[in-house]
C-alpha cells in the first residue's frame, strides 16, 4: 500500500491544475485540425527546449511551472540534466492522462498474479475511487493507488515461491487481499484475523491486510493503531513501514476527516514523521517520510513552505526532490492566487495577499501575470532597485510607449544579448515600443537582427511572433507579404482550449493536416489586414506578387476577383481573370465569360453564375488552413457561400493575435496604429469603404438568390437562368443564411418553376429553404 | 406550383414520409393490442420530469464549488459527476474528484461526460455500450439527482452507438428520473438526428462552438430558432460568451462559468435571467 505524494496533494489542496485541464472547460464543437502559430498556455513542444532556456517570447498567460523555471534561467541559475529531465516530466504529467493507464496496468497485472493461485475465482472490477461521506458524498478521492496493487503482487509473487501456488493457505492470503481492494470504492469489509496456529508470516501479512483494509475503508484510528501493532511486532516483514503508514493514516484523517480535527491530526503526523526521521533503524522509510512530512507542513504551514520552496528552487543542482518541489510550490501559489475565483485577466494587484509576495520568485510571478498599471509600477520599481533581468522583463511587457520610463527600459534591452534566455521577449517588446514612439528604424532594426540569427534557435512560437510584428513594420507590400506568412508551430484540435498538439498518428492521416504540410499560412493578424485594410487595388498586387507562395496568392486572388465582382470594379476584374484562371483551373471558362461580357449587367450575371456554381469562393482570405473542401463542392461543415464580416468583427480577431502583443500589456500598454508602416490612411480610408458596401449586399446566398431573380427577370432566355435559380436555391440551403434568407429562397424557387416548370433544374429543385 | 419550405430536409422529409405510411399501418394493426403514446403524451412525459428542475441550473465542473447558498427553487446545479473515456473495448471511468457542496434541498443534475479516444478510437461494440450504460445508470443512487444529462459530442459515426445507449439508459432509469442531453448547436438547427431520441431535452450549446461559431451566431443573431422540440425547453451558454443571453428565453438555461462560481457570479445570472 502506497501512495504517491502528489496524487494525495492533489485531493488535499484540490488543485484544479493536477486534474487534467479538459474536465474544466465543456468542448462542444464540432472542431477541425487548426494550425497554432502561437501557444499562450504553454511554450511550445518539445518541452525540452524550455527546459533547456530556449524560453521564446515569455507569455504571462503560462502556466506557473513554466514562469518559475523562466525565472531562473533568466536569473543566470540553468537547470542541470537532471532537473531539466525533472522538469520536462513534471510538465507532461501535468498534461496528459498517462497515469489513468498506469493505474489500469496495476490493477490487471494484480488479476493476472491471483490468478496463477489454485482455486481462485475471477474478481469483480476494481474501482480505486471513493466517494465521500455525507454531506461532501458528491466528491470522490483516489482511494487506491497504482502502489498498492505492485505492493500486492509483489508479495503474493513471494508467497507463491514459498508456500506454492496450491497452497490452501494462498488462497486464504488471496481471499483477504480481495477484500482490502473491496475498500477502494466502497464499503467496510475487514478481513478476520488469523487463525493463531497459522503461519507467522501469513499472521503478520494478515495484520497487514487488516491495517490496510481499514485504511481503505476510510477507518483512519483503526488503520493507525493497527499499524503501531504491527511497528511493534519485531518479527513483522512489515515493522519497518508500518510507522510512515501509521502517519499516513494520520495524514489522510486530516485531509478527509471532519474538519474541527484536521489541524489535531496533522499535528499527530507531522510529529509521528519527524520520530521516523529521528530514528536510523527506519532509514528505510526516510526518503518517503521526508516528502510526506513536508506535505503534512505544506498543509499546516503553507505561507512558511511557500516561501521556503521558492528558496529552495532558486538554488542550482537541487536535490532528490526537486520535481515535487516544484509540483508543491506551483500548486500553493495556484491556491493562494485562487485563479478559480475570478478572471485571472482581471486580477488586480491590489488584491494579491501581501504575503504571497514575499520572496523575490513569487512575487515576480504574481507581478508578471497580472496587467494593471500597480503591477507595472511595482515591476519598474523592482527592476530600478535590482536591475535584474526578470524585472526588466516585467516592466517590459507591461509599459507603453508614452510612460516617462520607456525609453530607459528599451536602452537597458538593447544591452540584452543574443545569448540570455531572456533575448526574444526583450526584442519582442522592445520593437513593440519603439514601434509605438514612431522610432521605427530602430524597432526594425531590432528585430531584423533577431530575425537573420539562426531560426532553429527560437521557438516556432517566438519566431511567428517577432514576425507579426515585423510585419507591421513593413515599408512595402513585397516586405508585408514576406512577413505575414507563418509557419505553424503545431496543428491542434483545442477541443478543450489546452492548445495540445495532435497526436503524429492523427495528423498522418488527416486531410487538413495535408493541405497545410511543408505550407507558411497566414495567421489572424495578417488575415485580418489583408480582409479589412487592403483596398481592392492592393490585394490585386499581393495576389501577384512572386513574394507568395502559389497557395497564398490563389487565396488572394481569388479573394480579390470576388471583391471586385461585388465592387462593381470590372477594370480591375478583368485584370485579375488571367491570374484567377492560371492559379485555379477549374475556374477556366467560367472568369473568361467575364472578358467576352459587353455590358456591366452581362458582367455581374457572368460572376453570378461562377459564383453560384463554386461554393468555396469568397471575397475574404482565410486565416490557418482555412477551407480545404474543393472549391466547386460543399463543404459539410457549411462553409459555403460566405457570411457577411464586419470590420468590427475583424479587428476584433486582429487584437487578440500577436499583432499587438496585447497579451503582454498592461493598460498603460493600449496598442496604437495597428496597421502596416506602408499603409497610407487613403488607402485605409478605401478598404473601410469597400468592406461597408460588401457588407451592405448581406450574406452570400441572399445576395445570390436576389440576383439570380433579377437575371430571370432581364434575361428569360439566357440558358443558364434555370440552373441559376436551381443553385441559388440550393445556396440558400449549404450556404450562410439568416432570416431574411427564406423569403430570397422563395422568390428563386417560384421563378424557376413559374418560368421554367419543364426544365431539368425545376424538377431537381422540389423544396425551398427557411434559413 | 404550390411552394413548399421544407427547412434544409428533403431527403428526410421523404423518408419520413415513407416511413410515416408505414407506421400508420403498423399502429392500426397493434392499436388494438398495445395502447399508443402519442406525441402529445410523450410531451406530457417530458414536461412532468423536467417540471421539478429549476428555470436556472449551474454546470459545476470539475473544479471546487461552493453552492450550498443557492435559491433552490429557482437554481439548480448540474454537476459533472464523471467522465467516461471510450478507448478501444475499454470504458475508462473518472469520478468527480473536486468537492461540491449544496443545500440539502438541492436540484441537481448528474452530468456523465463521454469522451472517444482519438489515437485508440472506440469499438462502440454491445460490450462498451452495456458497459457505458451502467456508469451511467449508477449515478441515478446519488443524492437528490432529478435528472441525469450526458454530454458526448458523438461523431456521425457515433450516432448509432449513442442512439441506442440513450435508449437503454432510458430504459434502465426511474421513470420520474428526467434523461437530458447536451446538443452541439448544428444537431438543433440543421440536423435531425435527435428528432426521435428518448430524452426529456436536448440543451444546445451556444459556447465553445468551433467550426460551426460563427454560422451557428449569425442564424441565431438574424432570429433562427431550433426545429426539434426537445431542442426548445433549454439552453445552455457561458458566462464569457454572452451573446447567447440576448436570444429568447427559454423555459430553463443551464449555465456554465469558466471559473468556480461566486454568490456574485450567480447574481448576475439571475439579473441577466429573470423569472
Amino acid at each position: 500500500m502506497s501512495i504517491k505524494h502528489r496524487q494525495l496533494f492533489s485531493l488535499f489542496v484540490a488543485s484544479v491544475l493536477l486534474l487534467g485541464g479538459a474536465r474544466l472547460s465543456f468542448a462542444c464543437g464540432p472542431y477541425s485540425l487548426e494550425a497554432a502559430f502561437t501557444f499562450s498556455k504553454h511554450p511550445d513542444f518539445p518541452l525540452e527546449r524550455f527546459a533547456r532556456g530556449e524560453i521564446g517570447v515569455l507569455q504571462p498567460t503560462y502556466a506557473r511551472s513554466y514562469l518559475y523555471a523562466a525565472y531562473r534561467q533568466m536569473s543566470g541559475a540553468s537547470f542541470n540534466n537532471a532537473e531539466q529531465s525533472a522538469l520536462s516530466e513534471l510538465w507532461k504529467e501535468r498534461i496528459d492522462y498517462a497515469w489513468e493507464r498506469k493505474g489500469e496496468d496495476w490493477i490487471q497485472k494484480w488479476r493476472e498474479a491471483r490468478k496463477r493461485v489454485a482455486g481462485v475465482a475471477e474478481v469483480a472490477d476494481i474501482s480505486v475511487f471513493r466517494s465521500r461521506e455525507k454531506p461532501n458524498d458528491y466528491e470522490t478521492y483516489l482511494n487506491c493507488q497504482d502502489d498498492a496493487f505492485r505492493t500486492a503482487t509483489a508479495t503474493l509473487e513471494e508467497r507463491i515461491k514459498k508456500f506454492g501456488a496450491e497452497s490452501p493457505v494462498l488462497k486464504e492470503w488471496v481471499a483477504a487481499q480481495d477484500l482490502v481492494f473491496a475498500n477502494c470504492s466502497e464499503g467496510e469489509r475487514i478481513p478476520s484475523a488469523a487463525e493463531p496456529g497459522a503461519d507467522p508470516l501469513l499472521r503478520a501479512d494478515r495484520a497487514y491486510q487488516i491495517a490496510a483494509a481499514n485504511f481503505y475503508a476510510a477507518r483512519f484510528d483503526e488503520a493507525r493503531k493497527a499499524f503501531e501493532e504491527i511497528a511493534a511486532d519485531a518479527s513483522s516483514p512489515w515493522r519497518a513501514v508500518a510507522p510512515y503508514l501509521a502517519a499516513r493514516a494520520l495524514l489522510r484523517k486530516g485531509s478527509l476527516g471532519q474538519e474541527s480535527l484536521r489541524a489535531e491530526s496533522l499535528s499527530a503526523a507531522e510529529k509521528q514523521l519527524q520520530k521516523i526521521l529521528d530514528d536510523r533503524s527506519l532509514s528505510a522509510t526516510h526518503r518517503d517520510a521526508r516528502r510526506l512530512l513536508n506535505l503534512v507542513r505544506l498543509r499546516l504551514r503553507p505561507e512558511e513552505k511557500l516561501h521556503e520552496l521558492a528558496r529552495d528552487l532558486l538554488k542550482r543542482d537541487a536535490q532528490g526532490n526537486f520535481k515535487q518541489d516544484v509540483w508543491d510550490y506551483t500548486l500553493l501559489l495556484d491556491k493562494f492566487l485562487k485563479d478559480d475565483e475570478g478572471d485571472p485577466d482581471e486580477r488586480m494587484f491590489k488584491n494579491v495577499p501581501a504575503h504571497v509576495r514575499g520572496d523575490d520568485l513569487s512575487d515576480w510571478v504574481t507581478t508578471f501575470q497580472i496587467r494593471d498599471d500597480e503591477a507595472l509600477e511595482h515591476s519598474l520599481r523592482r527592476w530600478e532597485t535590482s536591475a535584474a533581468l526578470p524585472w526588466l522583463v516585467a516592466a517590459l511587457s507591461k509599459v507603453g510607449a508614452k510612460h516617462p520610463k520607456t525609453a530607459g527600459l528599451v536602452e537597458a534591452a538593447a544591452k540584452v544579448g543574443a545569448d540570455s534566455p531572456a533575448y526574444a521577449t526583450v526584442v519582442f517588446h522592445s520593437a513593440r515600443l519603439l514601434r509605438e514612439a514612431g522610432r521605427e528604424e530602430e524597432a526594425r532594426s531590432r528585430l531584423d537582427a533577431a530575425l537573420s540569427r539562426d531560426a532553429a534557435r527560437l521557438p516556432v512560437s517566438a519566431h511567428n511572433r517577432l514576425l507579426g510584428q515585423r510585419m507591421l513594420l513593413a515599408r512595402s507590400l513585397e516586405e508585408f507579404l514576406r512577413f505575414a506568412q507563418r509557419t505553424p508551430t503545431a496543428l491542434s484540435w483545442n477541443e478543450d482550449g489546452r492548445e495540445l498538439p495532435a497526436d503524429a498518428s492523427e495528423v498522418e492521416a488527416n486531410d487538413r493536416a495535408k493541405v497545410a504540410r511543408g505550407r507558411t499560412l497566414f495567421d489572424d493578424d495578417a488575415a485580418a489586414i489583408l480582409n479589412a485594410q487592403f483596398p481592392l487595388a492592393l490585394l490585386k498586387q499581393a495576389a501577384m506578387s512572386e513574394a507568395l507562395p502559389e497557395h497564398l496568392r490563389r487565396e488572394l486572388a481569388l479573394a480579390a476577383w470576388v471583391r471586385s465582382l461585388l465592387l462593381e470594379d470590372r477594370e480591375t476584374g478583368r485584370e485579375l481573370v488571367p491570374l484567377v484562371e492560371s492559379l485555379v483551373p477549374e475556374l477556366k471558362g467560367y472568369l473568361s465569360a467575364d472578358l467576352d461580357a459587353s455590358t456591366d449587367e452581362a458582367r455581374k450575371f457572368n460572376g453570378l453564375y461562377a459564383l453560384l456554381k463554386f461554393p468555396g469562393m469568397q471575397p475574404h482570405a482565410d486565416s490557418g488552413i482555412g477551407r480545404t473542401t474543393p472549391i466547386n463542392s460543399i463543404d459539410s461543415y457549411r462553409d459555403n457561400w460566405w457570411c457577411v464580416h464586419t470590420p468590427q468583427e475583424t479587428q476584433t480577431s486582429s487584437a487578440d493575435g500577436a499583432v499587438a502583443g496585447a497579451q503582454t500589456q498592461s493598460a498603460a500598454a493600449k496598442p496604437a496604429n495597428n496597421f502596416p508602416s506602408f499603409l497610407n490612411a487613403r488607402q485605409r480610408a478605401q478598404a473601410a469603404r469597400e468592406v461597408a458596401r460588401i457588407e451592405a449586399l448581406g450574406t452570400a446566398p441572399n445576395f445570390l438568390a436576389r440576383l439570380a431573380v433579377e437575371w430571370a427577370n432581364k434575361s428569360p432566355d439566357d440558358p443558364r437562368v434555370p440552373e441559376a435559380l436551381h443553385l441559388a436555391v440550393r445556396s440558400t440551403r449549404y450556404g450562410c443564411s439568416d432570416a431574411g434568407t427564406g423569403a430570397l429562397s422563395k422568390a428563386a424557387f417560384q421563378t424557376l418553376h413559374k418560368r421554367y416548370p419543364k426544365s431539368e433544374w425545376a424538377k431537381k429543385t422540389p423544396y425551398w429553404f427557411n434559413g | 406550383m404550390r411552394a413548399r419550405s421544407f427547412n434544409k430536409t428533403p431527403f428526410l422529409f421523404v423518408t419520413l414520409a415513407l416511413l410515416a405510411g408505414f407506421a400508420l399501418v403498423a399502429f392500426l394493426v397493434a392499436a388494438l393490442a398495445v395502447r399508443p403514446r402519442t406525441s402529445s403524451s410523450v410531451g406530457a412525459e417530458r414536461a412532468r420530469r423536467l417540471s421539478s428542475l429549476p428555470p436556472v441550473i449551474l454546470w459545476a465542473w470539475e473544479r471546487p464549488e461552493k453552492l450550498d447558498y443557492l435559491d433552490t427553487r429557482r437554481v439548480g446545479v448540474a454537476f459533472l459527476a464523471r467522465t467516461l473515456h471510450l478507448r478501444g473495448e475499454s470504458v475508462v471511468v473518472r469520478p468527480r474528484l473536486q468537492p461540491l457542496q449544496v443545500a440539502p434541498d438541492a436540484s441537481l443534475v448528474a452530468v456523465v461526460r463521454i469522451e472517444s479516444d482519438k489515437s485508440e478510437p472506440p469499438t462502440l461494440s454491445e460490450v462498451q455500450r452495456a458497459r457505458t450504460v451502467e456508469a451511467i445508470v449508477a449515478l441515478k443512487e446519488k443524492r437528490a439527482v432529478r435528472a441525469i444529462q450526458i454530454d458526448f459530442d458523438a461523431t456521425v459515426s457515433e450516432r448509432d452507438f449513442y442512439r441506442q445507449l440513450l435508449f437503454d439508459v432510458r430504459r434502465a432509469l426511474p421513470g420520474d428520473l428526467a434523461l437530458s442531453m447536451t446538443a452541439l448547436a448544428s444537431w438543433c438547427m440543421h440536423d435531425d438526428w435527435l428528432r426521435d431520441l428518448p430524452v426529456d431535452e436536448a440543451v444546445p450549446m451556444l459556447f465553445r462552438m468551433g467550426a460551426d461559431e460563427r454560422q451557428v451566431r449569425h442564424q441565431l443573431r438574424a432570429g433562427a430558432g431550433f426545429r426539434p422540440p426537445v431542442c426548445r425547453a433549454s439552453l445552455g451558454v457561458s458566462t464569457d460568451e454572452p451573446f447567447a443571453f440576448e436570444l429568447a428565453r427559454p423555459a430553463r438555461l443551464y449555465v456554465f462559468h469558466p471559473r468556480s462560481w461566486s454568490s456574485e457570479s450567480v447574481r448576475q445570472i439571475l439579473e441577466r435571467h429573470p423569472q
